[in-house]
């Protein structure tokens, strides 16, 4: 356990090393990246440009800036070049956001994909009528996966929302401030986000749930005389779940680490991966880099975790 | 003569294939009777696992068709209901089979598997089952068993592993255990300790066995009685005396020939029959064996029948002398040599001079 640690911590320093020198170096050659540039405002003289490039340090060599950069990261000093706020109090802002859309859309998607996977695999095993069925099933996963988010949750707003009055036009309320609010304004996002994974998670659990069933040992389980419900909860479903598992903790992570941009911007959540987006468009390097870095971090935290819930569940896993 | 315990009769069993329908077992007969063994022995794809799972009235599903009767101390089983299926299934036949790492769940304790078959027959608390477990883990033969209880089947070895699926299909004292291939998966002295539990429980308990297997060497030890398949056929049935002194169906003189011996004097390569067995899409109108034969003559084209057909006294002293009488020879020789049936029509005393191949029985 502490060599498991001790490993993933490792691998946390490099990938973070390495996926901050790549988006940094990144924008360095990005044409019209120049920061300094877009730090003088339109009307600037090439004098007042180069005052704010001697001013800000990108007259230096690439290195220092980036291990400047770096050092206002870790000290929690970056600000951004655009608006020139902290970027980490900024992303603790909208972090809340991303939060409750990441967890709601999660366990919806995680549930739904379960249910619909294993209604898919047990339908195709049966008559005619339960294949039709199946392949209905299989039809509408592959319309959830394939339909853009901007589509659907436009759709959803417009008829939901501007048309029944059933939901809020989108914006973010805090869960301590109106729980009920936060309810309200979560629940067509959080809809939006995982019908797209629902779709997919209940492909793969499909699938798997069809390969578990022709496996020896279910056969086993029903030579013990155990009822088709036990064969299928405490066997079938049990091992399949494996992967689901394991899928299911990175594809957290990436939505936690701005992954939902699209959902976020439609529902105008202030969510991280709203800012992300945001910042790319200016080409604001701090608020990029440091998003970044969240996800790799947010992903190497949560593969680890994945891998101790997937050993705890796999016995022949050993934690490495 | 005892009541049978288990009584197959007709069994067909068919599978509905992209190429046509296709018979996998074709008409099997076979009797066992109360704390006895009897073999299944045939090579790989003549039928005996899809037998054994119809048995189980497991292979419905697996896709299959079964017709034919199988009575369980006079029961019906063949289109009894689930529901008293899953009585019988665990409690009363239970199944070991071919390759334990597989047939055991791997994420699950080993006794929690056995455990939960015990609570899925008997109301029993949890710790009272796990308790049953481990004193069924014991009874097989496993040192230690309550720390290997708590073992996952990968912790294992695999002569543990296949003494832990034994101890599952004893958990709740069953009539019978069918054994599918048990050591197929093992090393040869794993076999050989695995197959004398089976002998051994056999003879503590009473436990009934039908044991499936390719190898006519791992019968030889602990069977009664002996049925030889082939094509999804019986092609020759009998006690295990009658089959391994006088075998009378070049199918078996195959596999007693392909049993390798300590003995032989130097280095041999070990005899096999050639050929590979008929495509069961397109199955021959006469002997199935015929095409891979070398005895095969005109009459193999022709449908032949499980009969009677062996000679007293091993054929020793049967002549052509009773020619013209076929119904009243074939009472005599069942009389003299009962329940010995085979399904090939060469001449008994033919088949005696045939079936010896430098000095022993061979193809």
């Amino acid at each position: 356990m502490i060599v498991f640690a001790l490993r993933r911590i490792a691998a946390m320093v490099a990938v973070l090393f390495a996926i901050s020198v790549l988006t940094f170096l990144l924008f360095q050659v990005i044409p019209n990246g120049d920061p300094a540039v877009r730090l003088a405002g339109r009307t600037a003289t090439p004098r007042e440009i180069a005052d704010v490039r001697r001013q800000w340090g990108f007259d230096k060599p690439v290195y220092v800036q980036y291990l400047r950069t770096m050092e206002q990261i870790m000290t929690g000093q970056v600000v951004s070049y655009t608006q020139q706020v902290n970027v980490i109090e900024q992303i603790g802002r909208d972090l809340p956001a991303t939060i409750s859309l990441t967890v709601g859309a999660g366990v919806i998607w995680l549930i739904g994909g379960v249910i619909l996977g294993l209604a898919g695999a047990l339908l195709s095993e049966g008559g005619r009528l339960a294949r039709l069925a199946d392949r209905l099933l299989g039809a509408l996963a592959m319309a959830g996966i394939s339909t853009p988010t901007f589509l659907l949750g436009d759709v959803l707003l417009f008829y939901l929302g501007y048309r029944a009055h059933l939901f809020p036009l989108g914006g973010y309320v805090p869960l301590t401030e109106d729980p009920v609010g936060w309810l309200t304004h979560m629940i067509l996002p959080w809809l939006t986000l995982a019908i797209l994974f629902t779709g997919f998670y209940a492909r793969v659990l499909r699938s798997t749930v069809l390969d578990t069933m022709r496996e020896p040992y279910v056969r086993t389980a029903r030579a013990k005389g155990l009822s088709e419900r036990r064969v299928l909860f405490a066997h079938v479903l049990r091992n399949s779940l494996l992967p689901i598992v394991a899928l299911w903790g990175l594809d957290l992570a990436a939505v936690l680490g701005g992954g939902a941009l699209l959902t976020e911007t439609v529902f105008n959540l202030h969510g991280v991966g709203q800012y992300a987006a945001q910042s790319i468009q200016s080409l604001d390097i701090p608020p990029i880099l440091v998003i970044t870095m969240l996800t790799a971090f947010l992903v190497v935290v949560f593969s680890a975790l994945t891998d101790i819930v997937h050993a705890a569940l796999d016995p022949r896993v050993r934690l490495r | 003569m005892s009541a049978a315990l288990l009584a197959v009769e007709g069994l067909q069993v068919g599978f509905d294939t992209e190429r046509g329908p296709l018979r996998a077992v074709d008409g099997l007969s076979l009797q066992v009777d109360e704390g006895e063994v009897v073999a299944i022995v045939g090579e790989s794809g003549s039928g005996k696992s899809a037998a054994a799972l119809a048995i189980m009235g497991l292979s419905g599903r697996e896709g299959a068709s079964v017709a034919g009767s199988v009575r369980l101390e006079g029961e019906e089983l063949i289109g009894a209901p689930q529901r008293r299926l899953r009585e019988i299934r665990g409690a009363r036949i239970a199944m070991v089979f071919q390759d334990p790492m597989s047939s055991l769940n791997p994420v699950r304790r080993i006794g929690d598997q056995i455990a939960e078959q015990i609570r899925a027959h008997e109301r029993l608390p949890r710790a009272q089952a796990r308790e049953r477990a481990v004193a069924s883990l014991r009874r097989a033969g496993i040192a230690d068993a309550e720390r290997r209880a708590h073992a996952y089947p990968h912790e294992l070895s695999g002569g543990l592993r296949q003494r832990a699926m034994i101890a599952m299909a004893l958990s709740c004292s069953p009539q019978l255990i069918i054994a599918d291939e048990p050591t197929t998966a093992l090393d040869v002295t794993i076999q050989a300790q695995v197959l004398s539990e089976l002998a051994r429980l056999r003879a503590e308990d009473g436990t009934a066995v039908l044991l499936i297997t390719h190898d006519l060497g791992v019968v030889a030890g602990i069977a009664d009685r002996v049925v030889v398949m082939y094509a999804g056929q019986a092609v020759e049935q009998g006690s295990a005396e009658q089959v391994f002194a006088d075998p009378q169906h070049p199918c078996t003189w195959g596999l007693l020939g392909s049993i390798p011996r300590i003995e032989s004097e130097r280095a041999q390569r070990l005899a096999s029959i050639p050929g590979a067995p008929p495509s069961p899409l397109a199955l021959p109108p006469g002997c199935r064996f015929a095409e891979r034969c070398p005895h095969a003559f005109e009459r193999c084209a022709e449908p032949v029948e499980l009969l009677a057909r062996a000679a007293p006294d091993g054929g020793r002293d049967a002549g052509g002398s009773r020619e013209g009488h076929d119904d009243l020879e074939r009472a005599e020789r069942a009389r003299v040599a009962p329940g010995h049936l085979d399904r090939c029509v060469l001449a008994p005393e033919l088949k005696r001079a045939r079936r010896l191949v430098g000095g022993r029985i061979g193809l």
